[in-house]
């Protein structure tokens, strides 16, 4: 049952993390898109 | 002449068995071309490992002590001490990998997210099947989709099955057009796989694309410091590519680099393909946990977009987001060809090709993460 609920924890941290990332590298790719047009 | 058969009486039926396996992959490589660069080394090799009393491994020699065996070498050396082949392999992949169509379509970068799902979905599973966390861990990162990733994940923690993890990851890279067709038409409807998307792609400076393996190594191993050597050395190969002062050796990374590191990685990882380890029904059920999370990461990736859709005037068409795994470039050609089967001239194949290849960059974060996370509850 740890397993289990270790697993759980994992899928919503990971995928969290995973989705926190992206975002973070589109904020990045938003600004320089902004920058490059100046 | 006892000695000429000694060989023979050693031999087990999961040897034997072996010989099959080893044989069917090369097969599989050479009438069906799935992934050959890979599966016909592995395949050659599982029949050297499992031939009794086998030279390729260290063997202990009466009066002489131990031989040090070639592919046992290539394994401490290659794979155990630091993960070096797949690491070098990805600078060869980062060098052939444009991002440009991501680069002037950001939203995309979301399916590469959100076909990660599989990875956390399969772990749940085998550890409900009974696996303990690290091998949990390490057969859930086949959904990565990702070769490389998935050996170096699953020799990070630990893992007892890297042999049937390596070969589950590559097998079923190459049947994505066989599993993600199937896993689509379970979540949409022919309607929604007929939805057409405008390109209207932002053009994307040179400066953008010089930029942006360094921002992503940056971001990505400050979120997952495990994940530094691939996300790095990935990065370093598209930076090799971008910079455009560096145009020898670029090619030299995609292509000799890249072969010679493939060549070595498929025969070396056979050294975890040795009988007493891979005949098992583990073997088997990571092999149907594999296929789940390929199916699941499919799923993740469409539900996402249907759920876009849901707030979004422009319709995205889900199967986009299909394409957010890491088997590049061969899942947005599926997604690609499953369109125009429904609606000839439907063109998504820039679309699909940003998703794959954030694809690429979100299994590398998966897989740092996974370390992460798994090593925290481990420690």
């Amino acid at each position: 049952m740890n397993n289990i609920m270790a697993a759980l924890d994992i899928m919503w941290k990971g995928m969290g993390g995973i989705f926190v990332t992206v975002l973070i590298i589109m904020l990045i790719v938003y600004v320089m898109g902004k920058i490059g047009k100046k | 002449m006892e000695f000429l058969v000694e060989g023979l009486k050693m031999l087990t039926w999961q040897q034997l068995v072996m010989y099959g396996i080893g044989v069917l992959l090369i097969w599989l490589a050479i009438k069906k071309e799935y992934e050959p660069a890979l599966l016909l080394p592995m395949g050659f090799g599982a029949i050297l490992v499992n031939l009794p009393a086998s030279g390729v491994l260290n063997q202990i020699l009466p009066g002489v002590g131990e031989a040090q065996g070639i592919i046992q070498w290539l394994f401490e050396i290659g794979i155990e001490a630091s993960e070096a082949m797949p690491v070098l392999l990805f600078i060869g992949i980062g060098a052939m990998i444009d991002f440009g169509p991501l680069l002037s379509n950001p939203k995309m970068f979301l399916f590469g997210a959100g076909a990660q799902f599989g990875i956390f979905a399969a772990i749940l599973l085998a550890v409900v099947l009974g696996f303990d966390l690290n091998d949990a861990a390490s057969i859930g990162i086949i959904g990565a989709a990702d070769g490389p990733t998935s050996i170096l994940v699953s020799q990070i923690l630990n893992s007892n099955y890297i042999g049937a993890i390596a070969v589950a990851a590559y097998s079923y890279m190459a049947l994505v057009p066989v599993i993600q067709p199937f896993a689509i038409r379970l979540v949409t409807t022919k309607k929604e796989r007929m939805i057409r998307m405008d390109y209207n792609p932002a053009s994307v400076s040179k400066t953008a694309r010089i930029v942006f393996p360094i921002a992503v190594t940056a971001v990505v191993g400050l979120v997952a410091p495990s994940s530094v050597a691939l996300v790095g050395f990935l990065m370093f190969g598209n930076l090799i590519r971008e910079c455009g002062v560096l145009t020898t050796m670029s090619e030299t990374a995609q292509t000799t680099l890249a072969n010679l590191i493939t060549l070595l990685l498929g025969i070396t990882i056979s050294f975890s393909m040795q009988a007493d380890k891979f005949v098992t029904i583990n073997t088997l059920m990571i092999m149907l946990i594999g296929v789940f999370a390929f199916v699941a990461d499919t799923i993740g990736g469409v539900l996402l977009a249907k759920f876009i859709n849901l707030f979004s005037k422009k319709k995205i068409n889900p199967m986009v987001g299909a394409a957010g795994i890491s088997a590049f470039p061969m899942s947005s050609r599926v997604v690609q060809k499953m369109a125009m089967q429904e609606d000839p001239g439907n063109v998504i194949l820039m679309h699909a090709a940003g998703a794959n290849v954030s694809g690429q960059i979100a299994s590398v974060i998966a897989g740092g993460l996974v370390i992460n996370l798994v090593t925290s509850f481990l420690g």
